[in-house]
């Protein structure tokens, strides 16, 4: 089963304290307080709160990861002035896949 | 986490390393260096290798696979699970941060995870480990914070996992059988912090 992304490249995305994504993300900026299985691309930073969880891959510029945040994957920050590639779509069994999202707009939050 | 009353725990010390500038040296010297983290998460530390170094970092946090390995009473099947537990290709890893693990371990979880490790480290790629030397009070475990490259903060958190009886050093250089020693430091808190080498004629790859 292939998962699928969320993708705001013009947009900050909250993942609130009671989200929880299944999904490749991709958006200027991503702040998780909540719960991402899936790797995560920012164009500018990755904010990974307490009490956050992240697992899957980080490519970003800039990568914040609190005292009390879970993380398991790798960090890739990057050159200065690289651009994200974003990743492939990974395979493999897991709860239902979201479906990609295109929204435009400066912030959306998920799951608060 | 163990379900006992929360351990009181001392605020974090500073401590002088000599091995991590010597580690750093040899990652500078390659270009989008791959690090393997086997400690938990420390954010700082991410910023540290990834910003400063421009390294390309995993963190695989083999402490919460130690706890929940103990908390389940399936110790005895950890040297099985750090045979299968890394998907880097072989030889595709530049340096490895182990911390202090190898304390945490029995002698065949030890050699399992030291052979599996081994074998993802580049020729000439670098390996950095923290071994304690005598019997540790205090039931926890430890997140080296790197402060600047002859400085390490260490912040302990609570364990269910004692430390294992430390090992000699004759023991430790059996464990990396592939390797060899190029650094070895007592400091004065009484770890000693050893940098492995993979000789670059020992390639695996035809």
């Amino acid at each position: 089963m292939s998962k699928e992304g969320i993708e705001l490249k013009e947009s900050v995305l909250t993942i609130g304290p009671n989200g929880k994504i299944n999904a490749e993300v991709i958006a200027k900026a991503v702040v998780v307080l909540g719960e991402v299985r899936g790797n995560v691309t920012a164009s500018e930073k990755v904010d990974l709160r307490d009490n956050g969880s992240v697992d899957g891959d980080i490519i970003s510029p800039r990568v914040a990861i609190a005292e009390g945040a879970h993380f398991r994957g790798s960090v890739d920050m990057q050159r200065a002035g690289a651009k994200p590639t974003p990743q492939a779509a990974v395979k493999g069994s897991g709860p239902q896949p979201v479906p990609a999202l295109a929204m435009t707009g400066q912030a959306q939050k998920v799951g608060t | 986490m163990p379900a006992a009353e929360e351990p009181v725990l001392a605020p974090e010390p500073q401590h002088a390393t000599k091995a991590l500038s010597k580690f750093l040296k040899y990652l500078q010297a390659r270009e989008s260096p791959a690090l393997i983290d086997l400690g938990p998460v420390v954010g700082s530390n991410l910023n540290f290798f990834g910003e400063h170094l421009g390294c390309r970092i995993r963190v695989e946090d083999l402490f919460v696979d130690l706890e929940s390995h103990a908390r389940e009473g399936k110790l005895e099947q950890l040297p099985a699970f750090f045979e299968s537990r890394f998907r880097q290709v072989p030889e595709s890893i530049d340096g490895i941060l182990c911390w202090d693990v190898f304390d945490f371990l029995d002698r065949p979880a030890a050699q399992a995870l030291a052979t599996a490790i081994t074998r993802l480290l580049r020729p000439d790629g670098a390996l950095l480990g923290v071994f304690s030397t005598g019997e540790a009070r205090a039931q926890v475990y430890t997140k080296y914070v790197v402060v600047d490259e002859g400085h390490l903060r260490y912040r302990p958190y609570p364990s269910s996992r004692p430390r294992q009886r430390h090992l000699a050093n004759r023991d430790i250089i059996k464990l990396f059988e592939g390797l060899r020693v190029t650094d070895s430091f007592l400091m004065k808190n009484n770890v000693r912090e050893i940098l492995f080498r993979r000789p670059a004629y020992l390639s695996q790859q035809t």
